[in-house]
């Protein structure tokens, strides 16, 4: 709690209605003019598991986990044991349990927390048909002092097809859980609301709609969590704009579908998670060597193997960067939050057609699963395209892989009269036959590479953040973990440090340079959700630090929070 | 541009000037030959070809003819050839394959190809060995067959791609010999001109891996076996064939997968649903 941030969480049973609860909330936060972050955890079991989310609340915008819960909503206890690091309960929290399901567990007994127990089996037989989350609602909506009002409307907007009772019946339940506890004074009333455009969105639609406005019309792909989210958004939405989805039976197929789409002419991609990217390397390299554009999302889990399908982390980066044999440079991107999600995205289907090379988006189930209330996304415009073989043109001897100023060659889509020619994962000549001399391997590799490296991706390849004063130290990191990192460097530089930050999107090509001038003459940190720390050790390999350079790890799904990343600054800066 | 709309197109029209790579007395130079002939008898024009193929000596053939070509993975052109076919119904799809490609490393496609039921032809190259590494055994090779690899044989039964066509979905399921050129670019015709998925088998001798192959000639059966839309009839034929006949062994109308693309909407229509 304090600057204008409230912090709350429930867990319960699967299916006991917590992410509903959460959704509710999230959305009358947004009614109310305000910004939300809800993040969802849960076991690997389809129904009946463990379940719970954190939902952080400001008047400003915020994608960071809190440190501690300062209201928690236990609709039961079953399987807290197992959240006790994502769903962090102190002293300063206020723990609110149904005392009809359970008794407060052993472990939270003596942690000096407020507890306020309450009997929901008791109003829920008071309201027919009522369920015990609504009251749960209403009890969270009145300590933190949201209006009724705005819940209502949430319901309205989100049950539009339930009808009236359905909402009736729950409002009920939610206005009696409001006036449960004794009123306390309104914890938001001095937050400056804002109603300009704002969306309510997960990261894993925003990475579809991404896709979209970056115009991919066909994607393949196989199930897989967490990444599925991403695109069952897309399927009713694609082929209302020219596009198809198809259900692969397996990665390999995925893969090698999105090759054969892009082959055909348009922009193609799919979405998976490390086993599915484990199945796919053969392809990527395929994309690569054939110059054929292609994009995969792959949504990171924990791993190694099936890992921790559910959890967060982000330790597919070696393998994004080096999972293909041979020499395979390709472009490997990470947004940053939820608005990146879709810029990045976007960028991504750019980039991967005008150069006509594989990208890789880096997402993880944080980044993914995660929902916020954002300021909403404009669409960019970068200009990326195709180069391809013009119908006007005439061509007598087409070569396929020509070599161009900026390496890349245009390519002829099946239909034109003047371009045949065969792809080909085989080393090969200008023209595309296949060629195993010195010469030809040699002028492909540095075609495929120089038109990756020669490229000017702008400002876009980094969010860089340089405190106010002459700073001594900085902080380097990627993906979901940038905006707790943030958190941390803002709030100490307001207490008299001088950090400057850089959290990088293009992973591969690394701007390495760009990362050592920006590095000299200061203390240099990197933060990552690993156990190995891969992104240290690559910028190290890289050139990008020095190996005086420090490194913060956590492997997932522990969360790095805000006051850890600043403790281990304050102790390196020490 | 030397495809004239007033021109009619003949089979060298479709062959390219590249060399093959194959060995004097392949089977492979037959179905090439056969399959220029194909097409030429549709007059498909080049550009509107697309030739998928997968790793191996029959995955080579897409650069013997002037059309689109794409030489993909070991055992991973079907699903290439699909995502192809899914966003680019106007284009004639073929896919060729070898025996090891189609059956062994590319088998769980085989089965979901012939389920989706896709407009693709699907041309198998199988003679019965991998030649391109030298002479191992493929799904299809007998299993006494002795090798460096398996000097005792395999001892493990052959592969049956017709059964597992019919079985799986496919709407056309035929086998030829490259030995009888003309009656196999009669099929190979119709299996182009067929709605649906179709697998032609194409028995094709490797000369250098298996000699015995070149006693094929005089066992294969010139298209004794009638067509017929009975399953169970076909599930028969298949069954009781010793590898040795010829012809469609199935062939119905049935549906035919192709996702429809529609423009109904435009993307901005669908950030209205974010909005709080």
């Amino acid at each position: 709690m304090g600057n204008n941030h409230i912090s709350i969480s429930i867990s319960g049973l699967g299916g006991s209605g917590v992410l509903t609860a959460g959704s509710i909330l999230l959305k009358s936060v947004g009614n109310s003019g305000f910004y939300a972050y809800l993040s969802r955890f849960s076991g690997p079991q389809i129904r009946g598991g463990e379940s719970a989310i954190t939902l952080n609340i400001s008047d400003k915008p915020i994608e960071s986990f809190a440190d501690y819960s300062d209201f928690h909503f236990a609709l039961d206890w079953h399987g807290f044991e197992s959240f006790s690091d994502e769903v962090p309960l102190a002293d300063k929290s206020c723990i609110i349990f149904d005392k009809s399901k359970d008794t407060l567990p052993e472990m939270l007994q003596n942690i000096g927390a407020e507890i306020i127990e309450v009997n929901l089996k008791e109003q829920v037989g008071k309201i027919k048909e009522s369920r015990a989350n609504a009251f749960a609602i209403g009890i969270l909506a009145s300590q933190i002092g949201l209006p009724l009002e705005s819940i209502l409307k949430s319901l309205h907007q989100i049950w539009t097809k339930k009808g009236e009772e359905t909402i009736n019946i729950t409002f009920q339940a939610i206005k009696v859980g409001y006036d449960l506890l004794d009123n306390k004074p309104s914890l938001i009333e001095n937050w400056t609301p804002n109603f300009q455009a704002r969306w309510n969105i997960s990261g894993n639609e925003a990475c579809g709609l991404g896709a979209l406005r970056g115009g991919i019309k066909f994607v393949a792909a196989y199930p897989i969590t967490p990444a599925t989210d991403i695109v069952e958004y897309l399927s009713p939405r694609l082929e209302k704009v020219g596009g198809a989805v198809m259900i692969a039976e397996d990665e390999l197929a995925a893969i090698n579908m999105v090759i054969g789409g892009s082959f055909g002419g348009k922009p193609s991609m799919t979405a998976t998670s490390g086993p599915g990217l484990s199945l796919m390397s053969e392809a990527l390299g395929l994309a690569v060597a054939s110059e054929t554009p292609a994009l995969v999302v792959n949504v990171m889990r924990g791993g190694p193997s099936t890992g921790l399908p559910t959890k967060s982390e982000q330790t597919d980066l070696n393998q994004a960067l080096f999972g293909m044999h041979g020499e395979a440079p390709h472009i490997v991107l990470a947004p940053l939050n939820i608005a990146d999600n879709v810029t990045i995205t976007q960028w991504g289907v750019g980039l991967a057609e005008a150069l006509q090379t594989l990208v890789i988006v880096l997402s993880d189930q944080r980044l993914g699963q995660s929902r916020a209330i954002i300021d909403a996304v404009p669409a960019k415009e970068y200009g990326l395209k195709r180069k391809v073989v013009d119908d006007e043109e005439s061509y007598k001897f087409y070569e396929r892989y020509a070599l161009t100023e900026e390496y890349v060659s245009p390519m002829a889509i099946p239909g034109n009269k003047d371009g045949y020619y065969t792809a080909d994962g085989l080393e090969h000549t200008s023209a595309g036959t296949p060629s195993s001399s010195a010469f030809d391997h040699q002028q492909q590799l540095k075609k495929r590479e120089e038109k990756l490296t020669a490229f000017d991706y702008g400002d876009e390849w980094a969010e860089i953040l340089q405190s106010t004063q002459a700073s001594t130290a900085i902080i380097l990191t990627w993906g979901s973990v940038y905006t707790n990192v943030k958190e941390a460097v803002l709030d100490l530089n307001t207490q008299g440090y001088a950090i400057d930050l850089i959290a990088v999107r293009l992973l591969m090509p690394l701007h390495s340079k760009d990362i050592e001038a920006l590095c000299q003459n200061k203390k240099v940190m990197v933060v990552e959700q690993s156990y190995s720390g891969q992104f240290y050790h690559y910028c190290l390999g890289r050139g990008a630090i020095e190996a005086t350079a420090s490194s913060l790890v956590k492997p997932g799904p522990l969360v790095l929070k805000t006051d850890e990343i600043q403790a281990f600054i304050k102790e390196v800066l020490l | 541009m030397k495809n004239g709309a007033d021109k009619s197109l003949s089979p060298k029209d479709y062959l390219s000037k590249a060399h093959p790579i194959w060995c004097p007395g392949c089977g492979h130079f037959f179905i090439l030959r056969a399959l220029a002939t194909a097409l030429a008898s549709l007059q498909i024009p080049n550009e509107d070809i697309g030739l998928i193929s997968g790793i191996g000596c029959s995955s080579r053939i897409p650069a013997y003819l002037d059309v689109y070509g794409f030489h993909g993975l070991h055992g991973r052109a079907l699903p290439l050839a699909q995502g192809f076919k899914a966003i680019r119904p106007d284009m004639t799809v073929i896919v060729a394959s070898g025996d090891g490609d189609g059956y062994s490393i590319g088998g769980n496609h085989f089965i979901h190809a012939c389920r989706r039921n896709m407009n693709i032809t699907y041309l198998v190259m199988d003679n019965e060995v991998y030649g391109m590494t030298k002479g191992q055994p493929s799904p299809t090779t007998d299993p006494t067959w002795k090798s460096k690899l398996a000097p005792h044989g395999t001892n493990i039964r052959t592969f049956n791609p017709l059964q597992v066509a019919l079985a799986s979905g496919a709407s056309f399921v035929a086998r030829g010999f490259a030995g009888d050129q003309k009656s196999l670019a009669q099929l190979i015709t119709s299996a182009i001109q067929h709605e649906g998925f179709s697998l032609l088998e194409i028995k094709s001798p490797c000369v250098t891996f298996r000699p015995e192959e070149k006693e094929w000639h005089k066992k294969m059966r010139k298209l004794n076996i009638q067509s017929t839309e009975d399953f169970m009839k076909a599930a028969g034929n298949i069954y009781k064939s010793d590898g040795f006949d010829t012809g469609i062994f199935y062939q119905v109308d049935t549906p035919v997968y192709q996702p429809s693309l529609s423009n109904e909407k435009m993307v901005t229509d669908f950030e209205k649903e974010f909005e709080v």
